[in-house]
């Protein structure tokens, strides 16, 4: 018979108490946990989704994310040949590299002059393989399905554009595209009937073709149309191999993909070959800081490169990173908050009731330090025990969900992801929670344990 | 450490010119007002006067639970005010057993636990603590009641418990404030026949308080104190004649 199983008998004695005490810290630990789960899971899909389209690292000209855009032949890397066979063939790096890959981005026009139908785009060349492996890198599990991509090797002209692009270009038909809603003709059946001057009407109809639907198996082309470093437009033309739906709305609407020797000639004419970036994805982040050094040393003798993080590639990942923990840590400190007070309220009544037990324990010569040791042990083992049902809970909760197969769309995406919340997933932040929960348990239970301890033995005797 | 070693004086306490004061509000209480007492290793002694006179509050001075105002204060040849807070409550656990008018024993433990409990402050080995308060169980006569909680047992079982609590440790000096007047004569009787009985058995020094006229009859020693002063004190011849009734 110690001190502990005391402690525990007395949190037993008085269940009713004890129970809504346990309760109280069930939901904060559930609470802490679930969002913190919520969190962590989202964060591992904006990850994933963030380092398929951006690596984890991109090697660039220095500047180029400042000016990159606005003078593309400037901000390009000529040599990046040699520079991707340096980084593969380099034995530190080259077991965390998943993929290294060469990216030209570029930015211009996209027209469907047969449609009359155009829209500013933005796009980027590549390797279509690597892309392709780079677009199905999951480095968590998080089960996002790899995102597509059509692009061919064999196809150096074909490429690939976002779905609300292809519904601008008035692509629903040719690309026999379901759920596209066709571009509405300038100018309706009726139109002549309407106040609009004939000749835009007509100009309008003169190019518009009707609908066919079934129509000739020539594919859809579009002209892209872009800046040379020259400053002088140049213009190619690509073959449509299919509409994809990006992830992203905004993105969708803009997207082009294409092999990165189309890029090349739209961007540099025939005879010239540079590319915008090495994109550097790894097998998994945590490699990142390692992978990055490395990097730096590497090229170091290559001029002005630098190596970015895909933070700095997409800043959006941090502040949505950043607005979620914001809303964890309050989540958290008011949770802390219900902890502390519960404990120190049930803690409270205890001594207030057992002011009699403390004077006949110090009479048979228990220490001051034992009676706060009592206390705060009582504080301690609710705390310990609602965690861990807390812990247990937030575990169900997680495997629920998972067997449920539950879909949410995201604010700013397209498409549903999975519904999970990532408990297991993060066992820090469930030995954490626990330990801290705990500790914020032990120490509002100090509070009255020392009224308990600072007790004088006759005036406490005289309760008994 | 738990045999008294052998006393020159043979004096179980001393106490000299001791004054107690406590202050109410603004009113200063004299609850003792300069007491001389000697008590005798061996003795058994009770406390008697009316109410108000102080006989709790000399019982909480030799039990240490308190410190006089002034005077002087030594108990089993230790003089108590010169110890710190730990380490009179230290001497509490080796030295001293009580037995209070309330029993004051702890709810969520058995009978033997209860007894057990406080011999973790004085006995290392968790087996001899459970044989010595086993055995004090039986001795005061609930061998068959070990595993009751106090709930489960009436007011004299659990004063025996309270009794055998205090004795457990092989105190020095027990001390009992009034531990008959929660209990009915008869019941009363049979746990003062108890005491008596354990005291001889262990040559316990005793000190009790009491207006019950059997208790003090029974005494080697009466001390009767009235307004916070000693103005009686009687000591019987042969303090360790065999005592009648003993169960
Ligand atoms: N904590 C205290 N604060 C103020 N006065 C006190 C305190 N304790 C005791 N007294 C006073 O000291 C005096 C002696 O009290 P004490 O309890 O020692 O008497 P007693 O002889 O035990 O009485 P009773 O037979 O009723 O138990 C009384 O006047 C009492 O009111
Ligand atoms: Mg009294």
């Amino acid at each position: 018979m110690n001190i502990v199983a005391l402690a525990s008998r007395n949190v037993l004695r008085n269940a009713r108490r004890s129970a809504l005490t346990v309760v109280a810290l069930v939901v904060g630990t559930l609470a802490i946990l679930v969002f913190g789960g919520y969190v962590n899971d989202n964060v591992q899909g904006l990850q994933t989704i963030t380092v398929r389209q951006h690596g984890h690292l991109q090697l660039v000209r220095k500047d180029y994310l400042d000016f990159g855009r606005g003078d593309v032949g400037r901000f390009s890397i000529r040599d990046y040949e040699t520079l991707l066979a340096t980084l593969r063939s380099d034995p530190v790096l080259a077991p965390m590299l998943a993929v290294a890959t060469p990216v030209l981005n570029v930015e211009g026009t996209a027209g469907n002059f047969s449609a009359g139908a155009s829209s500013s785009f933005s796009g980027k060349g590549v390797i279509p393989s690597e892309y392709l492996s780079l677009l199905a890198w999951d480095g968590f599990g998080v089960r996002i399905p790899p995102g597509r991509s059509a692009l061919k090797a064999e196809l150096p002209d074909g490429g690939i554009i976002g779905f609300r692009m292809a519904q601008l270009l008035a692509l629903c038909g040719p690309l026999g595209l379901k759920d596209c809603k066709t571009l509405p003709p300038r100018r309706v059946a009726s139109a002549q009937e309407e106040s609009l001057p004939e000749d835009i009407a007509a100009l309008g109809l003169a190019e518009q073709p009707t609908a066919p639907e079934g129509d000739a198996k020539a594919p859809a082309t579009i002209e892209l149309l872009a800046a040379s470093p020259g400053g002088l437009p140049n213009v190619v033309r690509m073959s449509v191999l299919q509409a994809e739906r990006q992830v992203i709305r905004d993105i969708d609407a803009i997207y082009v993909a294409m092999p990165l020797s189309l890029a090349q000639r739209l961007v540099f004419g025939p005879d010239e070959h540079a590319v915008s970036a090495i994109v550097i994805q790894l097998k998994r982040t945590d490699l990142m800081e390692a992978a990055r050094a490395r990097v730096s040393e590497l090229v170091k003798g290559s001029g002005d490169l630098e190596v970015l993080t895909f933070f700095q590639v997409s800043p959006v990942y941090e502040q949505i990173v950043a607005s979620y923990t914001s809303v964890f840590t309050f989540i958290a400190v008011l949770m802390g908050f219900i902890a502390l007070f519960s404990i120190a309220n049930a803690i409270n009544m205890a001594v207030g009731e057992r002011i009699g037990e403390i004077g006949t324990l110090r009479s048979l010569g228990f220490q001051r330090g034992t009676i706060r040791g009592i206390f705060v042990l009582e504080g301690a083992l609710l705390g310990l025990f609602g965690t861990l049902i807390g812990a247990g809970v937030s575990i169900l909760v997680q495997v629920g969900l998972h067997a449920g197969r539950f879909t949410w769309t995201p604010p700013g995406r397209s498409s549903p992801i999975p519904l999970r919340v990532d408990v297991l997933g993060n066992p820090t932040l469930i030995l954490a929670t626990v330990v801290g929960l705990s500790l914020v348990a032990c120490l509002s239970a100090l509070w009255p344990a020392n009224r308990a301890a600072r007790m004088e033995v006759t005036e406490a005797l005289r309760h008994a | 450490m738990e045999q008294p070693p052998p006393s020159s004086t043979g004096v179980a306490a001393r106490l000299q010119q001791v004054t107690k004061q406590y202050q109410l509000g603004k009113t200063t209480v004299h609850a003792l007002r300069g007491i001389d007492l000697t008590i005798a290793i061996g003795s058994y002694t009770v406390i008697c006067g009316p109410s108000g006179s102080g006989k709790s509050t000399a019982l909480q001075l030799l039990g240490c639970l308190d410190m006089p105002t002034s005077g002087t204060l030594e108990i089993a040849g230790q003089d108590v005010i010169a110890l710190s807070d730990a380490a009179r409550t230290t001497f509490r656990a080796q030295h001293l057993g009580f037995v209070f008018q309330n029993f004051n024993l702890l709810p969520v433990l058995t009978a033997l636990e209860n007894v057990e409990y406080p011999l973790q402050l004085t006995v290392r080995d968790p087996a001899e603590r459970r044989e010595r308060a086993r055995a004090m169980l039986t001795a005061v006569g609930l061998g068959d009641l070990l595993h009751r909680r106090p709930a489960e047992l009436s007011g004299g079982q659990r004063q025996r418990v309270a009794v055998a609590r205090a004795m457990v440790k092989r105190p020095r000096l027990v001390l009992a404030d009034e531990p008959t007047a929660n209990l009915d004569r008869r019941t009363g009787a049979e746990l003062i026949a108890l005491m008596r009985a354990m005291q001889r058995e262990h040559q316990t020094t005793f000190i009790l308080s009491s207006h019950d006229p059997q208790m003090i009859e029974d005494a080697d020693e009466r001390i009767l104190i009235e307004d916070g002063r000693v103005v009686e004190s009687t000591r019987r011849q042969a303090p360790l004649a065999p005592a009648q009734g003993v169960s």
